[in-house]
């Protein structure tokens, strides 16, 4: 099967090289297939209320072997519940639809029970998931024992950037920096195939947060699919060969990620255009309005209220998701 | 109008932070960055009279805040979920510095429709006007951020530096922005500091 | 370590029944309701019956097995078991709900003067609650009920004693979590007295935890009473409270009359789970905390 001859591990150049098209579109043999997927979750409010909230209302993405993916959405937009989607880690009262395929194959019931925490790793939000009471070696090692597994975790750790003395200290000891880098190596020493990164970056530093997705990067040089989930389009950008973006639940546009140049005339939905155009460094302009919650915008494009480019079928249908100029996008009106 | 002089605080015996200096001119923003851990939120809590410093002294418009009445200096956190009661709906949440001027709500862009709403149901953007219209009451003369866009995508963050500044502008406030984003200090402030340079009373080194 | 957040579902999914048709939270209500309405039945039906024909001594129909003249039996001087078993219970309930009460009302006032007065009320206040935690319940039960001279005081004295320290330890850290909550800081700032925080931010938080506790606390209180007066320290015989009547039983459970005992004790582990059931869905129903339950 095309999928199991792992790519090379890439050297940054040569990957920055690969053309646009290609990379946008997933051409290398993908790991993680994710089509349509909608997440909705009862929710009560206050006594009996109970409401049902749809979180992710189409998302689509591919992560292939050797390719780090980002999937950028505000906070609260739902990306959490993607990862949890994937590992099969939803809560009861929540309901998913579409199709989640790893290695060409659905990705559910057994065979996810299987994979899961060893081919198929979590890289979670919280650093408290680590154990206050293990050393970050033993951590990360998991149920691996002896001089071998040893030796592993010090070219693991090495490769991370983890001082060894690292191995020796305890969660509390490490930095938010170094704790993202052993809860990355445990990824790697488990044998993951495909990393799963949630929000990995919130409030730290610059120079740590680059630390911290460099490992990533790593990762995913060594071959691993990595599908990183971020609201820093920034951060995500500085290791990220694809960037899919989330708007109102629906995946809207998936770019490469060196698309994002200049006044954004590469990319191709008004959204993340505008998105770009906002961050600090590129013109730090707002866009009146706020995102609607998907289930306001079920029936016509959900960007339609704040797009200045909106005609009225924008109003009255949803775009799908289609291939333009080497990505994807979801619009009826693509540049 | 804010003055810190070589203040320290600690905690169980240990200094969380000691002899900082800084001061702050009405209309200036001043952005402060430095490595996560050093104390900056312990700082930006002790400016808005969260905390009491253990020595030295600030100083608002020449004298310390008074014990009674709203703080002259307000803190705007990371996390506008925490920094209201989940049982007050926005209204009273709003109410509670004080009836906010319709002017004020209307430079934020609070809708009125959200006043009568759970803050459960706003998203967090959304929150955050919340949290900055209540910390600009009419005592109100200093504003401190800390992070306080950090966790919102770049085109809420925009927004919401632009109509804080804007308000800030138009009454002569003074802005402290604590942030781990260079481009963003890079961007919104009139000077900016390291954290290195508010010890001892290096605080009229200027940035190049 | 990858597998903690999976674990940590798998917890979650055992302690939270599914969101099923209808709500959830709905048949907790429903449920609750019906069991109150059953119990002002129980006291209204105990209290008419009170003087009636149940509780006269009728030797010629004494220890007979349940029939449908009297669906539990009857006892060795041929007084009704149903009557008995409702009037038993009536009585716990009510010796229940003043101890619970009075134990609630302590645990507030240690866990709030703990969490609010300093450092040397909590170091007393804590020390106090260890110390009751750490002896068994019975045994702190019995001495005070010794001490205070049994009856309904004693027992009363006794449950109401020994049940807050769990719930102050509750009402204490909850307070200090709140105390040192984000908006009680902007609060503070905006120059508000601690009085109009205390009563606007944090008691409206607690109540809840102190209904809920309270209701929780009810089924230990019903169930040591009943312990405490089944080894006779507690109510008297003159006083039958359910404890009264298993205690009574026993003697004549060896001559077979197992129905004695049996149906007074199922009664009063159906109210004890009742009120358990209770206590949670007013937990899950006051708990904004708790919204995907």
């Amino acid at each position: 099967m095309a999928i199991g001859a792992k790519r090379v591990p890439a050297q940054e150049a040569s990957r920055r090289g690969a053309s646009s098209e290609e990379a946008a579109l997933g051409a290398a043999a993908p790991l993680l297939e994710i089509e349509g997927l909608r997440v909705s979750f009862l929710q009560y409010g206050r006594g009996l209320q109970r409401r049902t909230v749809q979180a992710l209302a189409g998302v689509d993405l591919s992560v292939g072997a050797g390719e780090l993916v980002a999937l950028v959405g505000s906070s609260g937009s739902g990306k959490s519940l993607l990862a949890h989607a994937v590992m099969g880690l939803l809560p009861d009262n929540a309901r998913s639809s579409g199709s989640i395929r790893y290695a060409g194959e659905p990705l559910d019931g057994e065979r996810l029970l299987r994979l899961r925490g060893k081919e198929l790793a979590l890289v979670p939000q919280g650093v408290t998931y680590l154990d206050p009471l293990l050393r970050a070696g033993e951590q990360a090692l998991g149920r691996q024992r002896g001089p071998q597994a040893r030796s592993r975790l010090r070219a693991v750790f090495s490769r991370f950037g983890l001082p060894e003395r690292a191995e020796r200290l305890y969660p509390h000891q490490l930095s938010g920096g170094m704790a993202r880098k052993v809860l990355v190596s445990a990824a790697a020493l488990g044998g993951a195939r495909l990393v799963v990164a949630d929000e990995p970056t919130p409030g730290m530093e610059a120079g740590k947060a680059a630390e911290a997705l460099q490992a990533l990067r790593e990762l995913a040089d060594g071959g691993c699919g990595v599908l990183l989930l971020t609201h820093d389009i920034e951060a995500a950008l500085r290791v990220a060969d694809r960037v899919a973006v989330l708007y109102a639940g629906e995946a809207v546009e998936l770019a490469a990620a060196s698309d994002f140049a200049g006044a954004g005339e590469r990319l191709r939905h008004p959204y993340t255009r505008a998105l770009w155009q906002a961050l600090p460094a590129n013109g730090f302009r707002p866009l009146p309005g706020v995102q609607p919650a998907p289930e306001e915008a079920a029936a016509s494009c959900a960007f339609a209220a704040r797009c200045g480019q909106a005609a009225p079928e924008c109003r009255a249908a949803k775009p799908a998701m289609r291939v333009w100029r080497g990505g994807q996008v979801r619009c009826f009106k693509p540049d | 109008m804010l003055e810190v002089d070589k203040v320290g605080i600690h905690l169980g015996g240990r200094w969380l932070l000691r002899d900082m200096s800084l001061t702050l001119e009405a209309g200036e923003v001043v952005g402060i960055s430095g490595d996560s851990g050093v104390g900056k939120s312990t700082l930006a809590r002790m400016l808005a009279g969260h905390l009491a410093p253990d020595e030295g002294e600030v100083r608002y418009g020449g004298r310390p805040a008074a014990r009674r009445g709203p703080h002259p200096a307000q803190l705007v956190l990371q996390h506008p979920e925490r920094a209201v009661n989940p049982r007050w709906r926005i209204r009273r949440i709003l109410a509670e510095a004080g009836a906010p001027e319709p002017s004020l709500l209307e430079a934020l862009q609070i809708a009125p429709s959200w006043l009568d709403r759970w803050p459960l149901e706003l998203s967090g953007g959304e929150l955050q006007r919340v949290c900055i219209a209540r910390a600009l009451g009419p005592a109100t003369r200093v504003l401190i951020a800390d992070e306080m866009t950090a966790m919102l995508d770049a085109l809420t963050q925009a927004g919401i530096w632009r109509a804080a500044l804007g308000v800030a502008q138009e009454r002569g406030l003074g802005v402290l922005a604590i942030s781990h984003d260079e481009a963003l200090l890079e961007r919104i402030c009139t000077r900016r500091l390291r954290w290195e340079e508010l010890r001892g009373d290096a605080t009229t080194v200027m940035m190049p | 370590m990858m597998e903690r957040p999976e674990m940590k579902a798998a917890t979650q999914r055992k302690a939270v029944p599914a969101a099923s048709l209808p709500s959830g939270r709905l048949r907790l209500l429903v449920g609750a309701a019906l069991l109150v309405a059953a119990l002002l039945g129980l006291g209204l039906w105990a209290s008419l019956s009170g003087g009636g024909e149940g509780l006269r001594t009728n030797l010629a129909e004494r220890s007979l097995p349940p029939s449908w003249g009297h669906p539990l039996g009857t006892d060795w001087l041929g007084r009704d078991m149903l009557v008995r078993t409702v009037q038993g219970l009536w009585l716990s309930l009510q010796v229940g709900l003043l101890a619970s009460l009075a134990g609630t009302a302590i645990a507030a006032a240690a866990g709030l003067s703990a969490a609010l007065l300093g450092r040397t009320a909590d170091r007393i206040v804590s020390w106090l609650m260890d110390l009751f935690l750490s002896l068994p319940h019975l045994v702190t039960l019995i001495l005070i009920a010794f001490v205070c001279g049994g009856g309904l005081r004693g027992v009363l004295i006794g449950v109401a004693l020994t049940h807050w320290p769990s719930l102050a330890r509750l009402i204490r850290a909850e307070a200090m979590q709140l105390r040192s909550a984000d908006y009680v800081a902007v609060s503070r700032s905006l120059g508000k007295s601690r009085v109009w925080i205390m009563t606007r931010h944090l008691l409206p938080h607690l109540l809840p935890q102190l209904l809920t506790g309270c209701l929780l606390l009810f089924p230990h209180a019903i169930l040591h009473e009943a312990a405490i007066t089944f080894i006779g320290l507690g109510l008297p015989p003159d006083q039958p409270a359910i404890g009264v009547i298993l205690s009574e039983s026993m003697r004549y459970l060896n001559a077979g009359l197992w129905w004695l005992a049996v149906f007074p004790g199922v009664a009063l582990l159906l109210l004890v789970g009742a009120f358990d059931r209770l206590g949670h869905a007013a937990s899950a129903l006051l708990d904004p905390g708790r919204s995907q339950q």
